[in-house]
């Protein structure tokens, strides 16, 4: 599986380096390249500078070959553009976006786009924290 | 001994009235608590100065909607409370003018009014309200002190008395 | 007509201007707190303080009744997602969007914006415009065919004075469908003319074909 992930934060170098881990290709882009330093050395996926924006870009990173685009940058509407590019013109078979406003996550979810809502996520698992009655947290357990 | 010394306060008792002048003066009504007293001040103060006194009512109309909507029963309750106004005005030789306004903000609104009734004093009665655990001046009291052109009297309603959110 | 314009900087903000202008009913939408004060001074209530792409800002400013919205922020992918928004959640009849990137034209268009604006382009086709010798210039780019109207004027000292239209040797489905004489007679049927200085020839071409159809009309080869 290639893996094309768009945004180096926490989740995105995370990401990259659990699945470069388990032997994917994964290649993970930003606009900034000190964004790189949550990769860790033995990171063995791929690392490109550039604009996910940019079609460019998006093919030298190998977004024709790649079979699951993630975008994960700080802004909703770059990820939510991204991943419809990822999509709609390079054919990508899995594209999901996260976003932060629920509602914009809405509105493209019923376009087809899978998104993640992380707010939305957060606050249900936080619940059910608060409400397992038996006092284990699946954090701590 | 008589101090010679002309003050500020000089002619504190010396003028015409009691009360400042003003030959228009314009109301607007914010449905708080304190619409009833700035009416009631409004009216002296035109009384002592052979002036008028414009009541405004003001439907904020929301965009979801074309300005010009109909606005049925926010209309009916508006000229249900300036026949109010008007039918319980005290005073014979003063006027009162009513008006009936939609507008998208209450603010912007008044300013207009103001200008083009050139009106010489705006009196608006607030409540003192809070909102998100802060004292709150409300956007249409802020607006119309920041863009009203004439003098303006606020009438505060005491603290604890309305408004607690 | 009531238009709703995202982005109140100097596009958006003159934009709105003109539209009020016009008899337009206007709401400009700026996220910037500070510059929609700015923009509150002339606009008035015709100005509003909020995020474009929010759903609930979106339902304030009642976009389900704007005929048409347009996105006119520095920022291409917010002006997608406003535009997509407002087309998807609020069934807005026509969506406009300003491209910073002329490269994003298609992906706009793929994405379902009904029209695509690029400042680059205007400013380009003005200043081609103003210059004394006007190759080939772009005159409309028609949305949703992939085709595009270009004006060629023909020039004295042009090698093709005297040619016959219908003899021209145009590239592809590039088609000449009018030319205005230096009379300013405006000719539609013209195939029985010839090449003569002064004229200007409008077409229809590809963006593809341009080099081309420049070569046919100018008999000068591209650089």
């Amino acid at each position: 599986m290639k893996f094309l992930i768009m945004g180096c934060g926490r989740v995105g170098s995370g990401l990259a380096r659990s699945l470069a881990d388990e032997g994917h290709d994964v290649t993970i882009m930003d606009v900034r390249q000190d964004a790189f330093r949550r990769l860790t050395a033995r990171f063995r996926g791929n690392a490109i500078i550039g604009d996910g924006l940019d079609s460019a870009t998006l093919q030298r990173a190998g977004i024709e070959n790649a079979d699951v685009f993630v975008s994960v940058t700080q802004g909703d509407n770059r990820n939510l553009m991204a991943a419809q590019v990822a999509k709609h013109i390079f054919k990508v078979p899995r594209v999901i976006a996260r976003v932060y406003d629920d509602s914009r996550a809405d509105v493209f979810r019923e376009l087809g786009l899978q998104t993640l809502s992380s707010p939305r996520f957060v606050t249900s698992l936080m619940r059910d924290m608060i409400f397992d009655e038996s006092g284990d947290t699946p954090e701590d357990g | 001994m008589k101090n010679s010394w002309a003050g500020p306060f000089a002619n504190l008792f010396g003028g015409k009235g009691e009360l400042p002048t003003a030959k228009t003066v314009l109301v607007p009504l914010v449905g708080s608590t304190m619409d009833e007293s700035a009416l009631k001040v409004a009216g002296e103060v035109a009384r002592e100065s052979s002036g008028r006194v414009h009541v405004l009512y003001i439907i904020e109309v929301p965009r979801a909607v074309p300005l010009d909507d109909p606005m049925r029963e926010q209309v009916l309750n508006g000229e249900r409370i300036l026949r109010d106004v008007e039918d319980h005005w005290p005073h014979k030789k003063t006027s009162v003018a009513t008006e009936l306004l939609q507008a998208r903000q209450a603010g912007p609104a008044i300013v207009t009014e103001v200008v083009e009734r050139g009106a010489d004093l705006v009196i608006m009665g607030i409540d003192h309200e809070r909102r998100y655990g802060d004292y709150s001046l409300g956007s249409t009291t802020a607006h119309v002190l920041q863009h009203v052109p004439s003098r303006v009297w606020l009438l505060r309603a005491p603290i604890n008395q309305n408004g607690v959110r | 007509m009531y238009v709703i314009v995202a982005g109140g900087g100097r596009v958006g903000f003159g934009l709105s201007q003109a539209l009020l202008a016009n008899g337009d009913e206007v709401l400009c939408i700026e996220k910037d707190a500070q510059r929609c004060a700015i923009v509150a001074e002339d606009l008035g209530s015709a100005s509003y303080q909020g995020d474009c792409c929010e759903v609930s800002v979106l339902e304030d400013a009642g976009t389900g009744r704007a005929d048409v919205f347009v996105a006119v922020t520095g920022d291409d992918a917010d002006n997608l997602i406003a535009c997509q928004v407002a087309k998807a959640r609020f069934r807005v009849p026509r969506t406009v969007a300003r491209i910073n990137d002329p490269r994003n034209r298609e992906i706009f268009s793929v994405l379902g914006v009904d029209a695509t604006v690029n400042s680059t382009d205007v400013i380009m086709s003005q200043i081609v415009q103003e210059m004394p010798s006007r190759p080939l210039t772009q005159v409309l780019s028609l949305t949703g065919t992939g085709r595009e109207l270009c004006q060629v004027e023909v020039t004295p000292d042009s090698p093709l004075l005297g040619q016959e239209i219908r003899l021209l040797a145009l590239p592809g489905d590039s088609e000449i469908i009018l030319i205005v004489e230096p009379d300013q007679t405006v000719r539609t049927q013209v195939n029985g003319l010839q090449l003569e200085a002064g004229q200007v020839v409008l077409a229809i071409t590809r963006e593809e074909q341009e080099p081309a159809l420049r070569e046919a009309l100018t008999g000068v080869a591209p650089e």
